[in-house]
Parts: C-alpha cells; structure tokens; sequence
C-alpha cells in the first residue's frame, strides 16, 4: 500500500491557477466578496472522488495535475472505497457476452440508469471486440476477470472496460471448472479460484481447488476441501463485496462460502431446503448479489420465482424474502431468472432465460421488458450478463504489465 | 440536558467585515472551528469570536443552512424529505462563484456535513460537463500542448460521449 502513497505524493504538482479568471470572476457588487476563490488541492481531490469513474477519464484531459491526480492508484483505491460504502456514488453498468459455443468476439455493454431511467426507450449498447473469445468469470471493483476460451490453454485476465486496460493473462494449466473471482481487501489483492481436473491424463480424474493471486509469477495455493466437488451448475462462484468471499451453491442445498482472507471454506444454509420432499417443486437455484448481499433465486412450480436476500452475511437466520414474481406469458415458464440489480426498494433487474431483460415493480408487481440498441440479435439465447460498478482500479496490478490492444472499443 | 431551550448560552460570531452574527451554543457545535476555540478558552467566552476568513455572505448561508437542519432534525417525521427540498434549493440559490467561497468558508470552519454537501453539489454541476467547462470553473490554466491534448482524448475517447453543451 505504501508504493501507490509515495507515488502520487512525488508527481502531485500545485495546480495551476489564473489570476486572470480570478479578476474576472470576482462578483462586481462590493460586498462579501470572496477575493480568492480557489479550491486548495484537497478540496478538489474531494470533489473528483464524487464524480463517475467516465468524468475523470475525460478530465484526465483538464490539466496535467489532474491527470497525475486523476491516474494515481491511491486515487483510484479511495475512489472505489467511496462506491463501496455508498451505493449512491456507483455507476453501475451491464456487461453481456455470448455463451462459448457461439465463439464469440463481442461484449455489450450499457447504463443500468438509462434503462431504469427511460425503460420504454431502447437502452444504447456500447460494444467491444476482443482479439480472442472469452467467458466472463465475475466482476468486483469495476474489474472484469476474463476467461480466454479460444483454445485448451487457460489464460485468465482482468478487464476494466471503463479505462479500456487488461492485464497481463495469468496462465493455469489443467482444465478450469467450478472457479470464481474476488477481491481480499486485507491484503489488498486480486483472486482467482478454479477447481482444476485432469491433471495427468495417465492417473485417474483427480480434482484440485486452486487460489491464483493477479501478480507477475503468480503462485497458487491449494485448497483441501472436498466440498468443491458438489458444486452444481455452471459453478462461477459469486463475490459479496465486503465480506471477501466467494459462494456458491452445492449438491446438499447449502451455500459454500470460501473467505478469500483466510483461504478457508464454510457452509451456511439457503432459506429453504432444497432437499426436503416438500420443496421439490423449487429448482433452477441461483445466487447473486442485491444491494451489497447475497441474495438466492429459484423457479416454483413453475409459476413464479422467489428472491431471497441475506440481510447478515453468513447468517442463515437472516434470510429475508425480497419477492415473489409471476411468471408472465412471454417468458418461458419454469425458466431461469437472475436477478442483476436493485434500484432503491422498488425496482429490480433481471434477466430470464432467453436473454430477455425484465423489470420488475415490488410495489405493484408490474413487469417491464425494456429493450436494448441495437438489440443483441446475433445471439439470442445463451447471454451472460454481469453487473460491474464503473471504476478507475487498473487490471495491471501488481505490476502486471498491461495493454488497450486485448479488447478494445467499437466506434459506433 | 443541554438541548435547545430559551436560556440556552448564546456565542457571538464576527465576520471579516465586522458583522455579528449570535449563534446558540448547539449549533456552534457543528462548526468545529469554533467549537474548538471555546474548547480552548479556559473561561466563557463572552467577546465576539473574530473570524478573519468568512464573510458575513459565506456566514449567513452558514447559519441558515445549519439552523435548518437543527430544525429538520427536531422533527423525525417529515425530516429526509423537507430536508432534501431544502437542500436542493439551497444549492440552486447560489451562483458557481458563490458555491465554491461557500465551500472555502465551510472548509476553514470546519462544518463537516455542510462540506460534503457542497463538494457533492459541485461534482453533480460538472459530472456531465466539458473539459474547458470544468478549466474555466476552476480557474485552471491548460498546460498541455495541442497535440498532447488531441492523443489523451483520443485514449479516451468514449468519455467524451454525451457531454453536455456549457
């Protein structure tokens, strides 16, 4: 942590200020008047910390103090912990990819706050190209963790689609399966989880659960817990921010936590359970993350889906019932829903099945289903979206090396 | 107790201009400057407290905002919500050269809330909002060369979608 102080500290110059304007702007009444109204530098770190991660790119440009101000990573950590703690400074955006069979090239990538905003008017997609097809694997602090799924070779890396970066790729061998992303703000670094198998093709199926910090030779930890080979689904582990850990839902219908601190796992129950007879019309179980918690979704009977929030972390006790959504005739019923974001207490974002964005009123019930331009047409099915918070946090961590060259921005 | 009453201790403020401004002991407390100069004085402090940065414009909204708040407090019902239109207006009724000797004068003061107030106030005034919008509110010289200029924007150039016309 000390690098980043000492080095903002060494490149931050005063800024320049214009006696002219300062003449200029002095009000002509006479009284009260304010002769030297110019904001001290640490006044305007504080107001740049409440802008969007957008707007200080853009006055990356105003001046060179700014812009070594603005590039600094101690900067861009104090920024990322001001969204983290009030959700109102977050701009949260959506990031979609197609699913691997599609082998496709191209995100999509739009404002939560538009669509919330003007949900009868198609929200403007802003899209990518990568050099290569990737899955995404999770998000936190505006950073996207990148599976390259071009060939056998596993190459992992971290995106930031709000500066354009990615970092160096960390190399894994062995084929990738239940994995995940996070961040342990102990130690202030970058994780990637993967339950690794066929490790030797002469020995039989073996499985490995592996930690990989984001640093230049990375070296992995292994986990000894057998529990990671009950993970079901597409098993990419969901990051609760704040907490440090990484969950994913198991076989036995618990929530397997791994706290990315320790290196340790736990298990905790899911508001119902999934095993009891009674409960046998609930499937299609998700976890996901509203409002800063862990939150669980599932179909029932085909008609409706229940979202769950988990008020304390890791206590069971605390699970809250967030709402009940009927299925609507345009939907596939008894499908998938995941829900993406919540605004306020009213509305909520999620996703079905066919890729479809709905919106959802807890007050009322109503359904929405606003549209997106242009409309992801090319694939309709098999979408992935992921919510990210719009940071200034670069991919090259650590001293990883980074480039703009990996994925890069469609001019429209 | 020491909460609001008609014998409550009164403390005299005075602006750079000489205007005296009292002020009741409850609301002084939010302005930690002062409070720390009457931390200070070993006796009550009966003389006016000189303020040699703040002008009687800077103090005024000072007060008014303070004992607005004070009263929104006071009454839990409808508090978020007067108090959200209050400040909206407040931060309307100031011109931007206003808005930031107001900041300067809260920062000498020390009033903390007020502070981040008006720090969010002027980051939602340029948020959407043009580089040389930004360089003129300030007072801040472009030191970059045209061309230099010309390479950052085009680095990020989609930052520089859907900015607002000054």
């Amino acid at each position: 942590m000390t690098q980043p102080r000492d080095y903002e500290k060494r490149n931050r110059k005063r800024l320049r200020v214009t006696r002219n304007s300062l003449k200029r702007l002095r009000p002509s009444t006479g009284t009260s008047l304010g002769p030297l109204s110019v904001l001290p530098d640490e006044l305007i770190r504080e107001i740049l910390l409440r802008l969007p991660a957008r707007s200080l790119l853009r006055f990356q440009s105003v001046c060179s103090s700014w812009r070594t101000l603005i590039s600094s990573s101690q900067f861009a950590n104090d920024h990322v912990r001001l969204i983290a703690a009030d959700p109102s400074f977050s701009h949260p955006r959506v990031v979609y990819h197609g699913c691997w069979f599609y082998r496709y090239k191209k995100f999509g990538d739009f404002s939560v706050r538009c669509l919330f905003e003007n949900p009868s008017q198609p929200t403007e997609v802003v899209r990518f190209a990568g050099k290569s097809s990737h899955e995404i694997i999770g998000s936190c602090n505006g950073l996207l963790c990148l599976q390259d799924i071009t060939d056998m070779d596993n190459l992992i890396m971290l995106w930031n689609p709000c500066t354009g970066l990615t970092s160096q790729p960390l190399e894994i061998r062995g084929s990738i399966g239940v994995c995940g992303f996070g961040y342990d703000h102990v130690n202030d670094e970058y994780k990637f989880v993967a339950v690794i198998d066929h490790i030797h093709k002469q020995e039989p199926l073996r499985f490995e659960t592996r930690i990989y910090t984001f640093c230049p030779n990375s070296s992995k930890r292994i986990i000894q817990d057998t529990a990671f080979k009950r993970i079901i689904r597409d098993g990419k582990g969901v990051f609760v921010p704040c907490t440090a850990t990484l969950n994913w839902i198991h076989w036995h219908g618990l929530v397997l936590s791994l706290d990315l601190v320790k290196e340790t796992c736990n298990e905790f129950s899911l508001p119902l359970n999934l095993k009891a007879p009674e409960n046998k019309s609930f499937i299609f179980p998700h976890l996901c993350v509203l409002k800063n918690c862990l939150a669980f979704c599932c179909s029932h009977e085909k008609t409706r889906w229940s979202v769950w929030l988990l008020k304390e972390y890791g206590m069971p006790q605390s699970w809250t019932k967030l709402a009940t959504i009927y299925c609507h005739h345009s939907l596939l019923t008894g499908a998938e829903l995941h829900p993406l974001y919540i605004r306020g207490n009213t509305l909520l974002m999620a996703v079905a099945s066919t890729s479809k964005i709905v919106l959802y009123n807890l007050d009322d019930g109503g359904l929405e289903f606003p549209l997106l331009k242009p409309t992801p047409s090319d694939v309709s099915m098999g979408l992935w979206f992921y919510i990210y918070h719009e940071s200034l946090v670069s991919p090259s961590y650590r001293c990883l090396r980074s480039s703009s060259s990996r994925i890069w921005f469609i001019k429209p | 107790m020491s909460g609001i009453s008609d014998t409550e201790r009164m403390i005299t403020l005075k602006t750079v201009e000489g205007t005296l401004f009292d002020v009741k002991s409850s609301i002084a407390k939010d302005i930690k400057t002062v409070q720390a100069f009457i931390d200070d004085s070993d006796d009550d402090v009966t003389s006016p407290i000189p303020l040699p940065n703040v002008f009687t414009r800077e103090l005024s909204r000072i007060l008014d905002y303070l004992n607005n708040h004070h009263r929104f407090r006071s009454d839990i019902e409808k508090a978020d919500e007067e108090m959200a239109r209050y400040d909206a207006e407040f931060a309307k009724s100031m011109s931007h050269e206003e808005l930031k000797a107001l900041i300067l004068a809260a920062n000498y003061l020390n009033v903390k809330d007020l502070l981040e107030f008006l720090n969010q106030t002027v980051a939602d005034v340029i948020q959407n909002k043009s580089v040389e919008f930004v360089r003129n509110f300030f007072g801040i010289e472009n030191d970059y060369t045209p061309e230099e200029e010309e390479k950052l924007r085009n680095e990020n150039e989609w930052a520089f979608n859907g900015v607002e016309q000054d």
